[in-house]
């Protein structure tokens, strides 16, 4: 019954796949992991801070889900304060972890365990430089003491020179990057980069079909034509030109091209033929959900005027019928 | 594939710096955030609530939000669109994509803006957990979808096209 309401167009059935899988991420992230993974970043930032900003960081802490950044820039208040505490903002860099995880959930494959592993150690370094981008524009804000983007700087006045316009700007959309669009684009760049195959046999099909083809296309490829002679009995034959067919009819339709789909089945059945075990090891690599797509393609190259990907084989009025995977 | 993630990146980086310019932000994106806190209050009162519209703060009995950055969707809708821009695609079905993607991201945007000013009376303490994550990554469904839409409707691509791509 379930399978029944899936929808049967592997991208769709990602789609819905991630809408139940991102939210649910998110859910376990925020109740169970948020704050390990706040306090391990906290934790990187202040290891790093001597190093990035050693005159004006003393400590980063931990307090109650919140970051405290120890600034060591003395303000401008009666009495002056030795130590400013900035409060420091980390959730956002932590968030690509579940969004990598919902998607990654969603994808069908091998190896579900490897690519979590791997995409979530690949978007650490990615969290930490969200973490020293916010943190960078908190100082610069602090310094310069302007209003910038949505924010205000702190009541109090720092004693240290501000920055340069163009410095606080880029500073700024360093900032932005960071908090609003890196927590989107870098879980979905990594879920990228680690199910290519996944990505060109279904979104980006069109992007890479031509590559795809040129790997499956065999050697020489004739039709199967079947000729059916005056007596009603079926020749097939590989190497048959339509021409040699036509000298054995005798009617308008004794003449008739095997479809696609069944030429197709002609092959798999046989199991011969490099463009089918080439296939087959695509059709593999790409999961389950890739199958239709690519055993499609292969199909429509083999048909001579029907060269070009995308052009409707068979012609409008004729059904076409869905290659059984392997 | 290379080529067109390289083509994303500079895109989106020329368009989120232009963005965020102050006399971009102070002239463009500023009143078009007032005026999408102007429709969702039009919205609520059309549909029978009660809104008031100060700026970009939206007030309904019992809360009040301020749109801002992300709020008004125009980071995902640049992220729409340098996505297709990059993409080797015919410019009319690019403008037709740009055009449409906006509408598309506003849109559900719209349901954003209003359901949260809701949840922050109904659950308030929901509402920074739905506002910067769930809706955060429904929002950047949306434009995955509506991606994935304009690419069924591209025309087959031309042998020129695919080498430019390839």
């Amino acid at each position: 019954m379930s399978a029944m309401l899936l929808p049967r167009d592997p991208v769709w059935r990602w789609f819905l796949g991630t809408l139940i899988s991102v939210p649910a991420c998110l859910a376990v992230w925020w109740f169970y992991l948020r704050d390990p993974l706040l306090s391990a970043l906290a934790w990187a930032v202040g290891a790093a801070a001597p190093l990035l900003w050693p005159e004006t960081v003393l400590d980063l802490k931990m307090q109650g889900g919140q970051a405290w950044l120890i600034s060591l820039v003395p303000t401008l208040t009666d009495p002056p304060r030795l130590f400013t505490p900035l409060p420091l903002p980390l959730n956002r860099a932590v968030a690509v972890f579940p969004l990598f995880w919902g998607f990654t959930l969603a994808t069908p494959g091998r190896g579900l365990a490897r690519r979590l592993l791997l995409g979530t150690v690949i978007l650490l370094p990615v969290a930490f430089l969200m973490a020293v981008l916010t943190t960078q524009f908190h100082f610069s804000l602090f310094r310069t003491h302007v209003p910038a983007l949505t924010l205000m700087p702190p009541s109090h006045f720092g004693m240290v020179l501000p920055d340069s316009p163009t410095a606080f700007y880029l500073w700024g959309v360093g900032r932005q990057l960071s908090v609003l669009v890196l927590p989107i684009v870098a879980p979905l760049l990594v879920w990228l980069g680690l199910h290519g195959d996944f990505i060109r046999n279904l979104l980006f099909a069109r992007l890479t079909r031509r590559s795809v083809d040129a790997a499956t296309r065999p050697a020489v490829t004739p039709p199967v034509l079947v000729a059916v002679d005056a007596m009603g009995q079926e020749t097939v034959g590989q190497d048959a030109s339509p021409d040699d067919s036509l000298e054995g009819s005798s009617s308008d339709d004794a003449v008739k091209e095997d479809s696609p789909s069944d030429s197709a089945r002609q092959e798999d059945s046989q199991g011969e033929g490099s463009e089918t075990e080439s296939a087959r090891q695509e059709d593999s690599e790409a999961g389950t959900a890739g199958r239709g797509i690519s055993r499609s393609e292969n199909v429509r190259s083999e048909i001579p005027g029907t060269g070009h990907a995308g052009e409707e084989y068979p012609p409008t009025g004729q059904s076409s019928r869905e290659v059984p995977a392997p | 594939m290379r080529r067109f993630i390289f083509t994303f990146l500079g895109v989106g980086l020329l368009l989120f710096g232009l963005v965020y310019l102050p006399t971009i932000r102070d002239h463009l994106i500023a009143p078009f955030t007032d005026s999408l806190t102007v429709i969702a209050g039009w919205l609520i009162t059309t549909f029978g609530g009660q809104a008031w519209v100060n700026g970009n703060v939206l007030t309904i009995p019992g809360f009040s939000v301020r749109i801002l950055d992300l709020c008004n969707g125009v980071e995902a809708t640049l992220l729409l669109w340098a996505v297709l821009l990059a993409y080797p695609a015919p410019w009319g079905y690019r403008l037709w994509g740009l055009l449409l993607g906006f509408l598309g991201v506003q849109a559900l945007n719209m349901v954003r803006i209003i359901s949260l000013t809701y949840l922050g009376v109904w659950k308030p303490e929901w509402f920074h957990w739905v506002h910067w994550y769930v809706w955060d990554a429904l929002i950047m469904l949306d434009v995955l979808l509506i991606f994935l839409l304009w690419l069924r409707r591209l025309p087959p691509p031309t042998d020129e096209r695919h080498a430019a791509a390839t």
